[in-house]
């Protein structure tokens, strides 16, 4: 489309995915739904740093031969945040893998899924005799 | 005295159990005395900044700590476990931060 | 190109590797792990000082190539790193080779106090201490975000692996709260990477400190990735408002897995602290942050452990407490202050894995860490008891002991700096500590016993003496000599500044 700013709009799409996974945090009650949320602000950071690579009318970075270098230099987009955000992304995935666990051992302890349920034991000061 | 039973009652009030021994409550007693002064002599640190300011702060600070003495059991009941409360403190600093920092612009 | 330095972070994965592999074989995996925990501080001891260019790519600068064009060859472009480089410096060798005596300690209490050694566990500790000695040595943002996260997962996995009550979800809860500082982190790292064009910290420094603080337009944007960086800092190391769950992770774990977690948070604090002076070092806000949740970080720390009864929980409080007074040496920003401080960071490394380990053996004994129902265990084992005594006066600054001088050291330097109130509030908050070990070594170890004490064991084991023995021999030394650690650590320190 003519006239519109990919790499803009992705950037929004980014924080708009960050800011989503931060009222997940805070306001979510179901312990599943506050997991899935919670990977909406990693899926938000990897979404920013591939966009930083954008080059308007850019080719793919893969030097093949025949071409100039001045040419590729100047017209291919930045390989680099591809490379960080393929380790970001399997780590994302490694700490769903890890809470989700987590989750399925806690529901077939306590028989519910509410945060407020599971994870809201305090300390007491004194004994519990 | 009376000072010393008003803890007490309160230190029960807030953890009812069946015995407080001393241990409870001369620790809370130690924190006490430790977070007030900690916190008039960081105020201090303002001076940095600038005197007249440091002077207030100071003035609203103890007009706070003596309104809602004992300090230390409330802020033992706000860092229990409960994932509500680590959240909350956690999203307050991070608002902090970001408005500070990027808004501040020092 | 050292060869050595990519080993001191390869050996302990492999190892982990074959920990879990063989996990079934109980003979196999305690002699793995045996060996591996002396290897490691050796290695640190014989590899030199260097720098490490993986896959050989060395900035074009010191390649030996030539006629390049002149927009490489003039340019900042002719000095830039294309590949991930590892910097071992004086620093790097003293941290990682106390995280290696303190790991090699806690696997020798543990591999001698259970029967039946778990691969899992072991492998767990092995790649928390590669994750952090790789941290320390990285010159590379995302490689160290990468480590980070191996190290918050590791320390998850180090809490499930406990006997503790409530464990899973504890860390659950740390992991739900690193969801959040784990990707705000790589968030400023990103930031940072869209305004220098480089995540290698060597050029982050140089492009940040020579042109992008004085613009106006760019100044904003390198405050906003230091406020980010700043915020998942202080979920790595355990400053406020991070230091409740530290503390809770630290009282879940077992005991000899509890200190070698501490070492990893003080070794993650430390990395990313020398990061972010180096970076950021130059803005009045750097050190205004740093001095204010430090101090917060002390107080809170000293406060909490007063009160509490679990004296599990009470030692990991202090700890968090202590990594304060490392953030007030960086606070600081003098050369005196950050190697006071970092002095104190080793110290608490050895003192708190000290008192976990001493400690853990009451827990040992009798399976409880409530306070109101022990006492009189004097008569268990008194050197041990003793040790454990002298190792909280370590903490707490007395002399002899390393703490008195690292203390010392940073007391003086806020003297010297300008703000005696911070040395009035330093004393203050060891006042407190020493209050608190009183008070602990008395519940513990003085008062009558209980007659409802049951003794799951009868004996300590030698191992977890032995362990303890070392630990305050290392105390007594570094506060005769601490020359030792300050020497090394004072030189690099001149050189960043």
């Amino acid at each position: 489309m003519i006239g519109v700013d990919t790499q803009l709009l992705a950037l929004l799409t980014a924080g708009a995915l960050i800011i989503i996974g931060l009222f997940a945090a805070i306001l979510i009650d179901n312990l599943i739904k506050k997991i899935v949320g919670l990977s909406f602000i990693e899926e938000g950071v990897n979404l920013f740093i591939i966009c930083l690579g954008y080059k308007e009318g850019g080719v793919v970075p893969i030097f093949l031969p025949g071409m100039d270098s001045n040419w590729f230099a100047l017209n291919s987009a930045y390989p680099l945040p591809q490379a960080l955000v393929l380790t970001s992304i399997v780590i994302g995935a490694s700490t769903l893998a890890v809470m989700l666990a987590l989750a399925m051992v806690l529901y077939k302890k306590y028989g519910s899924l509410s945060t407020s349920k599971i994870l809201n034991h305090k300390t007491d000061m004194g004994d519990e005799e | 005295m009376s000072f010393y039973e008003d803890f007490i009652n309160s230190l029960k009030d807030k953890f009812s159990n069946n015995h407080l021994n001393n241990e409870n409550v001369s620790g809370a007693i130690a924190a006490e005395l430790i977070l007030i002064s900690s916190v008039l002599l960081s105020a201090l640190l303002l001076r940095h900044i600038s005197v007249i300011l440091t002077a207030i702060i100071i003035l609203i600070l103890i007009v706070l700590i003596f309104t809602n003495l004992p300090i230390s059991i409330k802020l033992f009941s706000e860092q229990d476990d409960s994932m509500d409360k680590m959240m909350f403190y956690c999203i307050i600093a991070l608002g902090i931060i970001v408005s500070v920092i990027y808004w501040g612009g020092i | 190109m050292n060869a050595m330095i990519p080993l001191i972070v390869i050996i302990p994965i492999i190892a982990a590797l074959l920990l879990n592999l063989f996990g079934k074989n109980n003979k196999t995996i305690k002699v793995i792990a045996f060996i591996v925990g002396i290897i490691l501080p050796i290695l640190t001891l014989i590899t030199g000082y260097g720098l490490h260019y993986f896959g050989g790519h060395q900035p074009l600068s010191l390649s030996n190539i030539s006629g390049l064009p002149s927009y490489i060859s003039s340019t900042g472009l002719y000095n830039l790193h294309p590949a991930i480089t590892y910097n071992f410096t004086s620093l790097s060798k003293v941290f990682i080779f106390m995280m290696g005596i303190v790991v090699f300690l806690s696997i020798f209490a543990y591999l001698n106090s259970e029967k039946r050694a778990s691969g899992p566990f072991l492998f767990l500790v092995f790649m928390g201490t590669a994750s952090v000695s790789a941290m320390m040595m990285s010159d590379d943002l995302f490689n160290m975000y990468v480590f980070f996260e191996i190290a918050a997962l590791i320390q998850t996995g180090i809490i499930i692996a406990s006997k503790a009550e409530d464990n899973y979800e504890t860390a659950l809860k740390y992991m739900i709260i690193g969801s959040i500082g784990g990707p705000i982190l790589l968030l400023g790292i990103a930031i940072l990477l869209a305004i220098a064009g480089s995540v290698n910290i060597t050029d982050i420094v140089n492009i940040v400190n020579t042109s992008l603080i004085r613009s106006p337009q760019t100044r904003p944007i390198v405050l906003f990735s230091f406020g980010l960086i700043f915020f998942g800092w202080l979920y790595a190391s355990g400053f406020p408002p991070f230091h409740v769950i530290k503390s809770s992770i630290y009282s879940k774990a077992e005991p000899y897995a509890a200190s070698v977690l501490q070492g990893m948070s003080l070794l993650t604090l430390v990395a990313f602290a020398v990061v972010m002076f180096r970076i950021f070092g130059k803005l009045n806000l750097f050190k205004g942050a740093v001095l204010l949740i430090s101090i917060m970080a002390m107080v809170l720390g000293v406060s909490m452990a007063v009160m509490q009864t679990d004296f599990r929980r009470m030692i990991a409080y202090l700890s968090v407490g202590e990594l304060g007074f490392v953030g007030l040496g960086f606070g600081l920003g003098t050369r005196f202050s950050i190697t006071a401080g970092l002095f104190q960071g080793i110290n608490e490394l050895i003192v708190t894995a000290l008192l976990f380990i001493g400690l853990g053996a009451v827990v040992y004994l009798t399976n409880t860490s409530n306070t109101r129902r022990l006492g009189g265990l004097i008569s268990k084992n008194e050197s041990m008891a003793i040790m454990v005594l002298l190792g909280g006066f370590a903490m707490a600054g007395v002399p002899p002991f390393n703490g008195f001088r690292s203390k010392f050291m940073i007391i003086e330097a806020a003297l010297n700096s300008g703000f005696p109130e911070i040395s009035v509030i330093a004393i203050l908050v060891s006042i407190a500590t020493f209050f608190v070990f009183v008070k602990a070594f008395y519940s513990i170890y003085l008062k009558p016993q209980p007659t409802d004490l049951e003794f799951v064991h009868e004996t300590i084991p030698r191992s977890m003496v032995f362990a303890v023995a070392v630990l305050l021999i290392i105390c007594i030394v570094l506060g005769l000599y601490p020359g030792l650690v300050t020497n090394p650590i004072a030189e690099l320190i001149g050189g960043l500044l």
